[in-house]
């Protein structure tokens, strides 16, 4: 057995237990998926059953975890741990911590004491592998997200071990490289190797015969293995887990409304580096529409020109019909970071709606009105909010600020599935109020349910594409289907 | 011309950071500051120009305080209501003088270390402890991700109103608050990852520094910064 663990209970600090009564076990070129809401316990586990939350975080754990023969509960066995499993986690930034790919595979090597010679060839062979080669000797902010991911795997799968233990794969990736890590478990399991995936998208990892654990709570309340029922697949989505296909709702377009922004003939990019050309799009008052694109398509840095944040290379953006210069838009074009964090700027939620208040005009309790959680959370850092409510929070800073169009990019990124829908709630009650949305995403879900048309960016142009074509093909990306799906 | 020895950069970088602490006369502050801030700039502005940034904070930071604390002696000048006494002025030039130096030195490091020999050198030549060896190397690899969070910070500050150029210590927060964050949520992930991939087990190999004409030009010029103030008989 690769893996077989039994956790009565684990908890940070002296604090109270995170989960409890978990238990389970995984063969050679088994699969096992922990799905379950944001909060569910599921990332503790992983830090519990790896000895990490009581040996590096200062947690507590209970009961016994067995990898490949060891105990990483232990101090011993833990200090061996690195060479039972590969680790791979959410964001690729806050994992990788070398500056150039080459030096951060040989780093694990280094780690576990391999001859220099054997270090050189492992990490060439394993760079050649996962096709970062050629870039061998970039530094790792100039490779894609893609590109740092797969970084990611073979830094975590260099020394080859029997087990993969991979939390949350699919966050921060585009359908294509969703596709990459879906062929990478399954080569890993046909090398006979274990591997463990936390994930709220289950959808992504349903092979026939994967075991998945429901966690809700701390606990695990369900076991199923795939391919799972329709009613399993309505009990998960209820808890907030994307186990079944996307939905195209009938997203009512507005009516009778007035055009709030265009872009014409607008070049965009940086300095001489052309991103994309020729781009014409529209947004009317009230209305949501989509921008889907492979990750690096420049989709970001057409709403950061659309923001007033880039000056465009050539063509023209009109605000409310009037033609604007980039700084006139700061502000009244909204936008809000994939990382909602950088938005904010005070110590305390209090004090963050303060900030507002005494920027926009507006009234403490105008603002908290549009926070349902404000009460129980006002003293808390806005860092450390949930994703959800940071997310949250980052529209209302948006939308306090009077601004006719707000510009997310990727707003689903880390959200489950009860958190996403609960965001759409809102962008559909602000576009009730008038406000029109311009959104970044590779999420389906976010153009079949919050959008009512969409674009695509792909190849330095753009052009509208149908909202089922443009759900369908970020599903056959990712390697799904919506039939199959 | 080869890159020099990290071990020797390491050394160099460290040496003029001591000498802006142990200088007070401002000819030898001068000395060791220009100089250094001069190739600093030419080698490692382009990996690090945020130090260019967060130098010219501090430098902003020490008049401010060397305003409201120092500020006596004749004046030297009158902008408005601002009296600028030779206190103040002194005060400044001082500790900027300071600053530009520690800051030279850490471009010139920067600039001309192989980012991916930094870890490996400095412990297999210096011996330092892996924990100091790594945490420079990270930091390193931190450069460009503070670059990329400042730069969304700068325009998300923008859009909320608040002033394009951070001077007031209210603005200064607003601009560090985030910064130190999410560099702080990246950096307990970061150590959660390197030790799941065997930090802890990490056995340096030892080696012997290489110095060849590179290092030996480097040692010779910090050599000259220790004794020309001595030698022309400037105050420490």
């Amino acid at each position: 057995m690769l893996l077989k663990y039994s956790i009565r209970g684990a908890g940070y600090g002296e604090g109270p237990a995170i989960i409890e009564d978990v238990a389970a076990d995984l063969g050679e070129g088994g699969l096992l998926v922990l799905a379950g809401p944001s909060g569910s316990g599921k990332t503790t586990t992983l830090l519990a059953i790896t000895g990490v939350l009581n040996n590096l975080l200062y947690g507590w754990v209970e009961g016994e975890s067995w990898i490949a023969g060891i105990n990483p509960l232990s101090p011993e066995g833990f200090d061996e741990i690195p060479t039972r499993i590969g680790a791979v986690l959410q964001d690729p930034d806050k994992q990788l911590a070398m500056p150039t790919p080459y030096s951060e595979v040989a780093f694990t090597l280094e780690n576990l004491g391999y001859p220099e010679h054997v270090i050189r060839e492992k990490t060439v062979e394993m760079l050649e592998r996962l096709g970062l080669r050629d870039k061998m000797y970039a530094h790792v902010e100039d490779l894609s997200g893609g590109e740092k991911r797969r970084l990611t795997f073979a830094s975590a799968v260099v020394h080859d071990p029997p087990l993969l233990l991979l939390d949350e794969p699919s966050a921060s990736m585009d359908p294509w490289g969703i596709r990459e890590v879906r062929g990478f478990i399954s080569d890993w399991r046909r090398r006979g190797k274990g591997v463990l995936v936390v994930e709220h998208k289950l959808r992504y990892f349903l092979w026939d015969g994967a075991r998945i654990q429901v966690y809700r709570g701390g606990r695990v309340v369900r076991e199923l293995e795939a391919p799972l029922s329709r009613g399993e697949i309505r009990f998960l989505e209820e808890i907030g887990v994307d186990a079944g296909p996307p939905r195209i709702r009938r997203v009512k377009p507005p009516t009778g409304s007035s055009r709030v922004l265009e872009a014409r003939g607008l070049v965009i990019g940086y300095g001489e580096n052309i991103v994309a050309r020729d781009i014409d799009l529209y947004l009317d008052r009230g209305e949501a529409v989509a921008i889907i694109g492979r990750n690096g398509a420049g989709k970001t840095t057409l709403l950061k020109t659309l923001a007033g944040g880039l000056d465009p290379l050539d063509g023209e953006v009109l605000l409310l019909e009037e033609k604007t210069f980039s700084r006139q838009r700061i502000g009244r074009v909204f936008y809000v970071p994939q990382t909602p964090d950088y938005l904010f700027v005070a110590p305390s939620l209090e004090g963050e709606v303060r900030e507002i208040a005494g920027k926009t005009g507006k009234p403490v309790d105008w603002i908290t009105r549009y926070i349902p959680w404000y009460g129980e959370a006002r003293k808390t850092s806005p860092y450390r909010l949930s994703h959800g409510q940071r997310r949250w929070l980052s529209i209302i800073i948006a939308y306090s600020y009077g601004a006719p169009v707000i510009l997310l990019d990727e707003p689903s990124s880390g959200l489950d599935l009860r958190l996403f829908r609960r965001l759409a709630g809102l962008v559909g009650k602000l576009r009730g109020e008038g406000v029109s949305f311009l959104i970044s995403t590779h999420d389906p879900r976010v153009v079949g349910e919050m959008c009512s048309r969409a674009y695509i960016l792909d190849r330095g142009r753009l052009r509208e594409i149908d909202r089922y074509r443009a759900v369908e093909l970020l599903e056959e990306e990712a390697g799904l289907s919506l039939e199959e799906a | 011309m080869r890159r020099p020895s990290t071990s020797i950069l390491f050394i160099y970088g460290l040496a003029i950071t001591l000498l802006a602490f142990i200088y007070r006369d401002p000819y030898s502050l001068l000395l060791i500051s220009i100089p250094n801030a001069v190739a600093g700039i030419y080698l490692g502005y382009r990996r690090a120009k945020l130090i260019v940034v967060l130098l010219l904070l501090s430098i902003w930071g020490t008049f401010l305080n060397a305003y409201f604390l120092a500020n006596h002696g004749q004046v030297v000048a009158v902008l408005g209501p601002l009296v600028i006494r030779e206190g103040a002025v002194r005060a400044t030039a001082q500790i900027g003088l300071r600053l530009l130096a520690i800051a030279g030195a850490a471009l010139i490091f920067i600039g001309g270390a192989e980012p991916e020999q930094i870890i490996r050198d400095l412990e297999a030549e210096l011996r330092l402890p892996k924990t100091i060896t790594f945490s420079l190397a990270y930091a390193l690899r931190l450069i460009p991700l503070l670059r990329r969070d400042y730069s969304e910070i700068m325009f998300c500050r923008r859009q909320r109103g608040y002033r394009r150029i951070a001077y007031l210590p209210g603005d200064i927060k607003t601009l560090l608050l985030p910064l130190l964050s999410i560099a702080y949520q990246r950096a307990i992930w970061a150590g959660i990852t390197v030790e799941l991939r065997g930090f802890r087990k990490r056995r340096p190999r030892y080696r012997r520094p290489r110095i060849g004409l590179v290092e030996a030009l480097l040692l010779s010029w910090l050599a000259l910064q220790v004794v020309l103030p001595i030698m022309a008989g400037w105050t420490m």
